[in-house]
């Protein structure tokens, strides 16, 4: 595939730099693979950086979601893939090798939770926690009213707390 | 509802896969499949796809908890799932030492390359030095091992122009791979030097500290020192960094990989008989 690169990779490069991470665990929350998440995301860059558009300096968070939210659900729904190796989507926000250590089991439960969420639930709490939205923006992602998505937030915490809180408390 | 949400706060997304830029860079597309002629005209790289048979092999088999596995046993798992995993495939780049002459004193820039291999004794090996990091056109060089089963051809071609070929009987490729693999056996000398006939023995296997989820094994095979990451669950190995005085320090990610998938036996055609 010859690449056009149009659109100078650096600036396109900087917001992978910037939202990479959290792109990737939007979409894996989206078709409950990391692997397959990181497909989305890989095609999705490759048609950026080709196609010369880039998202536009005042909504660069919204846009990126959105087109990360669209490639993941087209690829649900064309999906017929065998499953795949495990991926971890969340680690431990910390240097403290005693602290991660501490942190892994339950990051791998609120990981466990986290998928057993209903799918709308879910992205509202990975979009306010992880992609570090606002709930405006995260609504306008979503599709949905503010009001909405906000419910969704705060029912999909609540399935959280209570999940989890059998094993943390 | 602060307390759980300052529970998940302790936690960040997992970082991207190493490697993922330069593939979008390089504007590649996820299609994994080993399927057809585009796939394999990429070339490739034998060491990861002995790790990656390696990996199924190992995915196969009953696993006790990782966690209670000795050094040796991880090393010996690895070595067996790449001698006996029906296919593997593997895409990987070889960095060189950065403190390497510059590219204009004769060093490459960068290394890609793929493996596929079969049961069968049959692989597909390609290597290409490029002489800019973006990869793009064709390589500087290209040397590429082909097994039909039977014979094996090496072939080298300088700017995309075949300068030698040389042929040899095909034997056990598979467990000599991964022999070669594990004590140290590097491609970034190649195609000069691919002795898969005395490899050194491994001395001083230690399991090194867990890095960001992966498993590390350290070890030294002759003059050189190996660092090894694998996925503690899949047994997939995620990267290597080899140092020697010879060749400095030179660090192998793996990109892509993919076990018992199927693969055309077109991929493992010699060039005389296509």
């Amino acid at each position: 595939m010859e690449l056009m690169a149009i659109v100078e990779s650096r600036t396109l490069e900087s917001l992978w730099r910037r939202f990479g991470a959290r792109l990737i665990l939007y979409a894996a929350a989206l078709v409950k693979d990391r692997s397959l998440a990181e497909d989305v995301l890989q095609t999705l860059f490759v048609r950026l950086l080709s196609s010369g558009v880039l998202p536009p300096a005042d909504a660069e968070a919204t846009y990126l979601f959105r087109a990360v939210r669209n490639a993941a659900l087209n690829e649900l729904r064309a999906r017929s893939r065998a499953r795949r190796a495990y991926s971890s989507l969340l680690e431990p926000d910390s240097q403290d090798p005693r602290a991660i250590a501490e942190l892994g089991e339950l990051g791998r439960r609120i990981e466990a939770v986290l998928l057993e969420l209903g799918q709308d639930e879910r992205e509202a709490v990975v979009l306010k926690i992880w992609g570090d939205v606002s709930f405006a923006h995260g609504a306008e992602i979503s599709g949905v009213s503010e009001k909405t998505f906000e419910y969704r937030y705060y029912k999909g915490l609540s399935v959280l707390k209570d999940k989890l809180g059998q094993a943390h408390e | 509802m602060s307390n759980i949400e300052d529970v998940l706060r302790n936690f960040r997304p997992a970082p991207p896969p190493e490697g993922f830029w330069d593939r979008v860079q390089k504007g590649t597309l996820p299609g994994r499949r080993p399927g057809g002629r585009a796939r394999w005209a990429w070339g490739g790289a034998a060491a990861a796809a002995l790790l990656f048979a390696l990996l199924l092999a190992l995915v196969t088999m009953p696993l006790r908890d990782p966690d209670s596995l000795p050094p040796q046993e991880a090393l010996r798992r690895i070595r067996a799932a790449l001698e006996s995993s029906e296919t593997a495939c593997i895409k990987f780049t070889l960095e060189p030492d950065p403190l390497l002459p510059p590219p204009s004193l004769g060093a490459p820039v960068l290394k890609t390359g793929a493996v596929f291999l079969k049961q069968g004794n049959k692989l597909n090996l390609s290597v290409q030095e490029w002489d800019s990091r973006d990869a793009r056109g064709v390589p500087a060089t290209e040397a590429r091992l082909v097994s039909d089963g039977v014979r094996i051809q090496r072939c080298l071609l300088q700017r995309g122009l075949s300068v030698s070929t040389e042929d040899a009987k095909a034997a056990r490729i598979a467990p000599r791979l991964a022999e070669w693999f594990l004590r140290a056996g590097t491609l970034f000398s190649w195609p000069e030097v691919v002795d898969l006939g005395s490899p050194e023995q491994i001395r001083n296997l230690q399991a090194g500290p867990d890095s960001a989820g992966a498993r590390v094994l350290s070890y030294s095979a002759g003059p050189v020192s190996v660092t090894l990451w694998y996925d503690p669950r899949s047994y997939k190995v995620l990267r290597r960094v080899l140092t020697s005085k010879a060749i400095g320090t030179v660090t192998e990610t793996f990109q892509e990989y993919e076990f018992n998938e199927d693969m055309p036996d077109s991929l493992f055609v010699l060039a005389h008989a296509k």
